[in-house]
């Protein structure tokens, strides 16, 4: 298990740290330790939310001891051994990178001196580890971005981006799940639903699953709309 | 029958006491901002705390009712009538087949809740019937209240008319008439990153609640916060009540609605027996933070948590008046 410390968080939770640089490694370590602490008996546990580097975990407030708690925790997180990826999936998700729904891959091109067809080859190219669910509910927080196709966010935030939009923020990639406004340049849409709120795991995609994204026709992404 | 929303006011939700096990997932509690005033009003009609009440936002609604029914109403003060006769909040109201009834003006607070004797016809959305209204789901279609609304609710007639004890009133609203609202906090895991100057302004200034603020996050207008030296954050899981203090230096609380995650240092934490006071808080507000112990602030909770608890399912019959 890496090097990890545990911290009062408020008086209803507490939140596990880890030193390392953000990793796939780390991220599995992480996920096991939420396994672990999820199947185990600490009174009045409610949820752990996993992110990059750290692992909250929230417990009903008039259950709480953090004292308790930090050494039950330390104990049960000595031997974590990193998550298996059999459970992992690869998902392919449709994009249409048409003008009409891509009102910021020009932009993303001219940046990086590269033609949009090579942004779109770029982007479609590569593996996009999940490694946090997070921001907006069924956002992921996606790894993998290749450098040819960073882009700073914009200095105008727009007010509203349409549920399924693509984009770059930085070095990232990623896909509006709901309307939401949001700084990121829009280099395409997905016409599939991030959020499924029927299903009892409501987001399309877990930590450590991959993604990767196919170019579609406007006509193509239509047809989902029927 | 129906409950039939004349005019929807300026933001009326479905909330109860939100949905727990989803943060992984993005997805936040939701639930009533001021869960204190939501189950006081529950209990005005006899109901279990968790049941679906409507989230009164600083204008109110204007109701009708196609059947006799309860209903109870606590939170922010509102002038009330019942077909333009003056009603009380926070006492059991017996509505009569066809009757209106009408939020005035708001006299203290933010936010009042209304419960009503009998089942709202609503699906649970995650084990919960409060709204996201950012993502669309839950409550009454997924969204605010609007003008013609039809609410179906099966019912009844709750036999007590209750009175809300004053020492629960007392507890909850002492603070909320000078429209100042003092909130009890602890360090957040980045308040020794504050500057020594920040870290005194932040626990003894006032601040101004933005008129940018909803419920996700009541924003605050001072920018009056800065760091000891630049810090590089990575998102980290933030829970309702969390201050993060973004580069502009005006301090966000996190609310019910708010993100799971945030990249901002996070200053203080905003401790659980104050979190519904922060539902009482409007545009122009002031607010200010007093720090204490993660144990004093538990201790206060538990507290808070019997004495309303004893009070509201005891000896339930010494607050009941005679019926009318």
């Amino acid at each position: 298990m890496p090097n990890f410390s545990i911290h009062t968080n408020s008086d209803n939770s507490v939140i596990v740290e880890f030193s390392d640089d953000i990793s796939i490694e780390l991220t599995r370590y992480i996920l096991s330790a939420k396994d672990i602490i999820e199947q185990s008996d600490i009174s009045g546990f409610i949820e752990a939310v996993p992110a990059y580097n750290s692992l909250l975990v929230i417990i009903e407030p008039s259950h709480f001891s953090a004292d308790r708690v930090i050494k039950k925790l330390e104990s049960l997180l000595r031997d974590v051994e990193p998550l298996s990826l059999t459970n992992s999936q690869k998902h392919i998700i449709p994009v249409c990178y048409h003008t009409s729904l891509a009102p910021d891959l020009e932009q993303v091109a001219k940046h990086n001196g590269l033609t949009v067809e090579k942004v779109i080859e770029v982007h479609t190219g590569g593996e996009y580890p999940v490694y946090m669910l997070g921001f907006l509910p069924g956002f992921l927080y996606l790894g993998g971005l290749d450098k040819k196709i960073h882009c700073p966010r914009r200095d105008d935030p727009r007010s509203r981006i349409e549920a399924g939009s693509v984009g770059i923020g930085g070095d990232q990639t990623g896909i509006y799940p709901i309307n939401s406004p949001g700084g990121w340049h829009i280099i395409g849409k997905t016409p599939i639903a991030l959020l499924d709120i029927s299903k009892s795991v409501p987001a399309i995609a877990k930590p450590l699953d991959t993604i990767q994204f196919k170019a579609i026709s406007l006509e193509e992404f239509k047809q989902y709309e029927h | 029958m129906n409950i039939r929303i004349l005019k929807a006011g300026l933001q009326t939700t479905i909330q109860d006491l939100g949905r727990q096990k989803y943060r992984e997932f993005g997805i936040s509690a939701s639930g009533a901002l001021d869960q204190y005033s939501h189950q006081i009003a529950n209990w005005l009609v006899g109901n279990d705390n968790n049941k679906p009440t409507l989230e009164v936002t600083h204008i109110g609604p204007t109701l009708q009712f196609e059947q006799d029914v309860s209903i109870g109403i606590a939170g922010a003060e509102f002038e009330l009538f019942v077909n333009d006769r003056q009603v009380s909040m926070n006492t059991t109201l017996h509505m009569q087949q066809g009757d209106v009834l009408k939020f005035g003006k708001l006299k203290s607070g933010a936010r009042a809740y209304v419960a009503f004797s009998g089942e709202l016809k609503l699906p649970l959305t995650m084990n919960s019937a409060s709204t996201n209204i950012l993502a669309n789901f839950g409550g009454f279609k997924g969204r605010a209240l609007n003008d013609g609304d039809l609410i179906n609710l099966n019912a009844t007639v709750f036999k007590e008319t209750r009175v809300t004890p004053n020492e629960l009133l007392k507890e909850h609203h002492h603070n909320l008439q000078q429209n100042h609202i003092i909130v009890r906090v602890t360090q957040g895991r980045e308040f020794e990153q504050l500057s020594q100057a920040s870290r005194k302004s932040f626990l003894e200034e006032n601040f101004t609640v933005s008129s940018d603020s909803n419920r996700m996050a009541l924003k605050l207008e001072e920018q009056s916060l800065d760091l000891k030296d630049e810090l590089s954050m990575t998102t980290t899981p933030i829970i309702p009540g969390t201050i993060q203090l973004p580069e502009n230096g005006s301090p966000i609380i996190t609310l019910a609605d708010g993100q799971t995650t945030g990249g901002y240092p996070r200053i203080a934490q905003v401790i659980s027996a104050d979190l519904s006071l922060l539902g009482q808080l409007k545009p122009k507000f002031l607010v200010s933070f007093y720090e204490v112990s993660i144990g004093h602030a538990i201790k206060v909770l538990k507290e808070k948590e019997k004495y309303l608890n004893t009070i509201l399912h005891s000896e339930v019959k010494s607050y009941t008046a005679t019926q009318t």
